[in-house]
């Protein structure tokens, strides 16, 4: 079986890598349990609120989960496609939009309060998911054309 | 060739084929060594990148020892400890950051174990832009040192953060912990509301923005701004290290 050259699904995994960086650094910062100091303008409302853990779990570790995932995924649809990890990788696109959006919802509407990590965050999981869907559609028209 | 014209058309094209299949080989090997690489780096920059962020967040200078010029202590601060002692600890704070309020058990025991040794100064630095009720529990200890009794109200102030951070007027429950400190309820609350209070706490933190102070807490020994100290033991090195100073 040969390379798959798809470049959404590598520009996915180097967006999903700038991801990773971003959500393992929360994720250290969390363990390691240095509270960060309050800045102007700074996320400590955010990541120190009830809403930076899932059962005990820092939330900043799923981000992590979800972005080795995506590049795991991006990798394996490159080096041995199957359509199977190409459904998947559509549904990890998808679900984490969709709750970026929800946690983008809790700090605009319950924290007040906006974290940039967060934010940037938001950018990279939108542009995983822009990119699926670029590939989604790219897959759809070579199908219509067979 | 000689060799050549002896070949039949059966040996050239089975001749061809083992070319091609050769060649086929080699481009599969090739195949799998190039995705085999593409794993092997990919792992590799997790690997460093994880190392790289973990050395980050601790080494993560938050604000560097540097010596720092600050408005003297004066009779208008709010102190604990020796006037004129050889150590003075400054620490700009807000009662609404997090932070500060993890700095309390610490500060608590290194308050009683320095007894007598040192002069803490506790300086308000409310970030109003993040923290909307910074201000008012600012006034709420300003309402209480007046009573003598701010580093009592300073404690019940971050020991309940969580339960008056996003209320629209807190004012009850800071009223709440001077009961329990017994105060005189109406001296604190009229004291909590009064334009003194209200001027002391607006030039508390106009004066710790032209300091240059951007963060809190913020901790000043000795006229050196220092990175604050992960635990009381690290605290208590730099204090030391200031006290045992010829």
């Amino acid at each position: 079986m040969s390379l798959t050259k798809n470049k959404f699904i590598l520009y996915s995994a180097v967006v999903a890598f700038l991801g990773f960086l971003d959500a393992a650094y929360l994720t250290i910062l969390h363990l390691s349990e240095t509270i960060p100091p309050c800045t102007v303008g700074s996320c400590e409302a955010v990541l120190t609120s009830q809403f930076s853990t899932i059962l005990g779990i820092p939330l900043a570790l799923f981000g992590s989960g979800f972005y080795l995932s995506v590049i795991i995924l991006s990798l394996l649809i490159i080096t041995s496609y199957k359509k199977i990890f190409m459904q998947m990788f559509y549904v990890l696109a998808a679900w984490g939009f969709i709750f970026s959006l929800f946690l983008l919802g809790v700090q605009a509407f319950i924290l007040n309060a906006f974290c940039q990590y967060c934010l940037l965050s938001l950018a990279t999981s939108t542009g995983i998911f822009i990119l699926a869907g670029l590939n989604f559609r790219k897959e759809k028209d070579t199908k219509n054309k067979e | 060739m000689d060799s050549d014209r002896k070949l039949t058309k059966a040996q050239k094209r089975e001749l061809r084929k083992q070319e091609w299949q050769q060649k086929a080989e080699a481009d599969k090997k090739q195949e799998q060594f190039k995705k085999i690489a593409i794993w092997v780096g990919a792992a590799l920059v997790m690997i460093l990148a994880i190392a790289g962020l973990a050395f980050l967040v601790n080494s993560s200078p938050t604000s560097s020892s540097q010596p720092i010029n600050v408005a003297p202590v004066s009779d208008k601060d709010i102190t604990n400890g020796v006037k004129d002692s050889k150590v003075t600890l400054m620490e700009y704070a807000d009662f609404q950051c997090p932070a500060c309020a993890s700095y309390q058990p610490i500060l608590k025991q290194i308050l009683a174990e320095y007894d007598g040794k040192i002069l803490f100064v506790f300086r308000n630095y409310p970030l109003t832009s993040i923290h909307k009720n910074a201000v008012i529990s600012a006034q709420a200890g300003y309402a209480a040192h007046k009573q003598g009794g701010f580093f009592e109200m300073a404690e019940s102030l971050y020991d309940n953060q969580k339960n008056w951070e996003s209320l629209g007027d807190p004012r009850p429950e800071f009223i709440d912990y001077a009961k329990e400190l017994k105060m005189d309820i109406n001296k604190f609350e009229q004291d909590m509301n009064a334009g003194e209070t209200k001027n002391f706490v607006k030039d508390s933190e106009r004066q710790a923005i032209s300091e240059g102070m951007n963060s809190t807490p913020t901790f000043v020994l000795n006229g050196v701004k220092i990175k604050s100290p992960n635990n009381s033991e690290a605290f208590k090195r730099l204090i030391d290290d200031e006290l045992n100073k010829e």
